[in-house]
């Protein structure tokens, strides 16, 4: 049976799980650069696309990686830095810089993760690292934050989707209104 | 126990000491126990020890749940404690 639009793009959203025990396979370039290329395509604002992305593969980097990562899952064979270069957000005025580059980053990881989901890739998005430590290994400038690691590599494990709030429960109509 | 593993070791800890600052309260036992199963596969290579083998693999299998069921990776901490209790006292079962 022939899968709408709709329902192919719900099914990735659904199926995609944050994998974080992984087979010891090479994901090959080609499908890296579809993953790069869905982030690049998030949305961003103002058109800034201040998101600059790494590209880790290398056993040594990948170790180093590894270890200022507490959150980062063990086997991962490639693991994306997702950076924003502030350079970009100097349009942007007051507190707003950090806040856009964080949600910025944030769509565009989210992209790649399902476009890595529909190339049966696994992937898991890492905040759980040491920014002065990435910024020495990957030699980021001060003007590049770090944001996400995401890490990729073909699936282990079959997650358990974890639970999720009832929709009513998170969702309002024309206002906000406090459950009594 | 090779120097470079001790000393990923070693970063992992100071890494974590520095990121728990700011993470969920959880994240502490989390990495707790993932020192706890790189120390028992270290063990289990150096004095080829089916407990700290074990131990690993199950820390390793387990340690998730708390992203999803808390109350039971507690449990699987408790657990954990019995079973330590019980071979520091000579493998009782």
């Amino acid at each position: 049976m022939k899968l709408s639009k709709e329902e192919i793009v719900f099914e990735v959203i659904k199926e995609r799980r944050s994998v974080r025990a992984y087979k010891e396979q090479n994901v090959p370039k080609e499908m890296l650069t579809k993953i790069l290329e869905a982030g690049r395509w998030a949305p961003t604002p103002s058109n800034v696309q201040s998101w600059r992305f790494i590209v880790i593969q290398e056993s040594r980097q990948l170790k180093s990686l590894k270890a200022l990562s507490p959150g980062f899952p063990r086997q991962a064979q490639v693991a994306i830095a997702v950076c924003s270069d502030q350079r970009d957000m100097q349009i942007f005025e007051g507190p707003w810089p950090p806040i856009l580059a964080a949600e910025e980053a944030a769509v565009a990881v989210q992209n790649m993760m399902l476009m890595a989901h529909s190339l049966s890739v696994g992937s898991c998005p890492v905040v759980s690292f040491s920014k002065v430590g990435i910024r020495e290994l990957l030699k980021l400038p001060n003007y590049i934050y770090p944001i996400f690691l995401v890490t990729l590599g073909y699936s282990d494990d079959r997650p358990v989707p974890p639970p999720r709030k009832p929709l009513s429960q998170i969702t309002f109509w024309e206002r906000y209104e406090e459950a009594i | 126990m090779n120097k470079d593993e001790l000393f990923n070791l070693c970063m992992y800890i100071l890494v974590s000491a520095e990121g728990l600052r700011d993470e969920p309260k959880d994240y502490g036992p989390l990495r707790l126990l993932e020192v706890l199963s790189r120390l028992a596969e270290l063990m289990a290579t150096k004095y080829n020890d089916p407990f700290s083998k074990e131990v690993a693999e199950e820390v390793h299998r387990k340690q998730d749940l708390v992203m999803t069921n808390k109350e039971a990776f507690y449990q699987f901490i408790e657990q954990l404690v019995v079973k330590f209790t019980r071979e520091a006292k000579g493998g009782e079962k």
